[in-house]
């Protein structure tokens, strides 16, 4: 499981902007969708949003998943998103959050989606991972992090 | 049923209370005075001061009429001789006799239940010590046991920080994990909680969870709780079950090291633990505890009988960096905190007895029972049989009228295990069924499968 499978570098945002929820998840989801026309944007945004009413996925230590599934062919989707002094995303530990990742997966695979998702939990677990993302300068960068972090863990059998 | 409890220790009070909210007529038998005052105070039950292998204590508890005797005090040979002369006295009475030392139980000086002429002899601490052997093979957090003859596994996992636990609600991790698995109930800062879809958790709560064996490692892959494998054990404390959870490890090729603080035994064990590693020293000295895990011990066992101390090294080998400990505690009521600091899982080789005289009692259509937090609930395998009622096989589970706060969990069926998570299922002569219950749903949920 590598998440350059899923992660196009024209969908690594280093400077994520938006003064609310449902503005950072537009813009977190904007690139995605310049990318795979055949997604509708209207109804990814309001899975998301929907999914962000029902309980954060900002939950600690700047991080957030926001995740949902749309009707998307076989494939599953993510765009990373950083915004270095915070946004406020309404964490349960009220602190703004740096980290995004979007996560997306096509409602007739429905197993996919929480391997990726614990996947990608996993992979946040490391403090020095976290810093790593925030000092990235390039989207390459930010996907060779990703990489190496997760070539420096075993691969679960 | 009328029931005399020789012995107001931790496993008597436990039983007492228990027994006295299952409405049951309790009698206590307790030698110390200053204990029988205060219980007389806190528990609905009559207390009668004296010691158990007193005729005259046993009649004026009521031992002509009784159903049942516990003997449970901290003597052995006091419960053998209790259990056995109410034998003698009692007009029709099942008995029950705690026992701790090994000697007794196994090997060549085993004493044999019926040659004593008691019903059901208990000394769980070999159990424990393969409850410890179980809960570090296992790669996952928090506590594992195997029920229903190894057929289902049981967890309680903590919901740890960037696990899929807080980042997916009930509603998105239930489809999307192993058919054969489930989320029975939560247990937070309010207690014990039956779940329904709408359900998200929160760091620090701990989850219960049914699962067949071969589903448990993608259980707890797709939760995030995976990653807790150990191959270094440092054990402290090697009384018996120390050293039995030491012969086990070994055995397993695991890498072990006890340290025991009294000479002599060490000397006894070191004798039979060649591939471990045995320190004579003081288990509860931090600079030993801290040079030990910069040997990189992945798990810490802490076996000492003082509740206290246990707990407090328990929480200083999880701040060293120790990926899983276990701590012997004794008083439930500590479980909240242990779990707070770190602590994985907790052993208790009194609760141990006590649950065991428990299944004992209640035998009839219940085949164990299982307590969940500190028994603000329990798991309970009912067995279906050609006694039970025609309706329950008749309708899908989803129709069977359970009480409020009861849920089936999981259903055996020969090999086979069934999660009705729809409810669609009917159930089946030679079933088990696995319900999750509330403490006060208990006695409703019996009368529904009785």
């Amino acid at each position: 499981m590598r998440i350059a499978q899923i992660l196009n570098p024209k969908c690594v945002v280093l400077d994520l902007e938006g003064s609310s929820k449902r503005e950072v998840l537009e813009a977190l989801a904007q690139p995605l969708i310049d990318l795979r026309p055949d997604v509708d944007r209207g109804d990814l945004i309001n899975v998301l949003v929907k999914r962000e009413e029902a309980s954060s996925t900002a939950i600690a230590d700047g991080i957030a998943i926001p995740h949902g599934k749309v009707s998307l062919g076989e494939e599953v989707l993510a765009v990373f998103g950083r915004n270095s002094g915070g946004l406020d995303f309404g964490s349960v530990d009220g602190q703004p959050t740096k980290l995004f990742f979007l996560l997306v997966s096509p409602e007739s695979h429905p197993s996919l989606h929480l391997r990726w998702l614990a996947h990608i939990a996993s992979l946040l677990k490391n403090p020095e991972f976290r810093n790593s993302l925030l000092a990235a300068e390039t989207p390459d960068e930010v996907l060779s992090l990703i990489d190496e972090e997760e070539r420096a863990r075993p691969e679960p059998s | 049923m009328h029931i005399i409890i020789v012995g107001a220790g931790e496993v008597g009070r436990y039983l007492a209370q228990i027994l006295i909210e299952e409405r049951h007529d309790v009698t206590i038998v307790e030698q110390d005075e200053k204990v029988a005052r205060e219980l007389d105070d806190r528990l609905d039950a009559q207390i009668i001061r004296g010691t158990g292998i007193s005729r005259e204590a046993l009649f004026r508890a009521g031992i002509r009429r009784t159903d049942l005797l516990l003997a449970v005090t901290q003597v052995d040979e006091v419960n053998l001789i209790a259990a056995m002369t109410a034998e003698k006295l009692a007009n029709n009475c099942r008995t029950v006799a705690r026992v701790r030392d090994p000697r007794y139980l196994y090997g060549t000086d085993a004493i044999k239940a019926n040659e004593y002429g008691v019903d059901f002899l208990v000394g769980p601490e070999r159990g424990v010590a393969d409850q410890v052997v179980k809960l570090l093979e296992y790669d996952g957090p928090g506590q594992i046991s195997q029920i229903a003859d190894d057929k289902l596994t049981f967890l309680e996992l903590p919901v740890m920080p960037h696990s899929t636990l807080v980042y997916a609600t009930l509603e998105e991790l239930r489809p999307e994990l192993p058919e054969r698995s489930d989320i029975v109930a939560s247990l937070g800062n309010d207690g014990i909680r039956l779940l329904s879809g709408a359900d998200r958790f929160q760091v620090g709560e701990r989850i219960f969870v049914l699962c067949a064996p071969e589903d448990m490692k993608d259980f707890l892959r797709l939760t995030g709780s995976d990653g807790h494998h150990v191959e270094k054990v440092l054990l402290i404390g090697g009384g018996d079950i120390g050293y039995h959870v030491a012969r086990a490890l070994q055995r397993r090729k695991f890498d072990v090291t006890v340290i025991e603080k009294d000479n002599e035994r060490c000397e006894q064990i070191a004798v039979k633990l060649r591939k471990s590693t045995i320190i004579c020293g003081d288990g509860t000295e931090p600079s030993l505890l801290s040079d030990q895990m910069e040997e990189g011990q992945d798990a810490v066992v802490v076996l000492l009988e003082d509740d206290e101390k246990s707990l407090l090294i328990g929480i200083m080998s999880k701040h060293l960096g120790a990926k899983k400990v276990v701590t012997r505690v004794d008083k439930r009521e500590y479980a909240p905190i242990a779990h707070k600091l770190g602590v994985d899982a907790l052993i208790s080789p009194r609760r141990a007895v006590a649950d065991a005289i428990l299944r004992f009692v209640r035998r009839g259509h219940i085949d164990s029972t299982t307590m969940l937090g500190d028994h603000q609930g329990e798991l309970i395998d009912f067995r279906i049989d050609k006694d039970s009622k025609h309706e329950l096989t008749e309708i899908p589970v989803k129709q069977i009228r359970l009480p409020r706060d009861a849920v089936i969990g999981a259903i055996v069926r020969d090999k086979e295990i069934l999660v009705p998570r729809r409810g669609d299922e009917t159930l089946r002569i030679g079933d088990h069924v696995f319900v999750v219950a509330l403490r006060e749903a208990v006695s409703e949920l019996e009368s529904v499968f009785a």
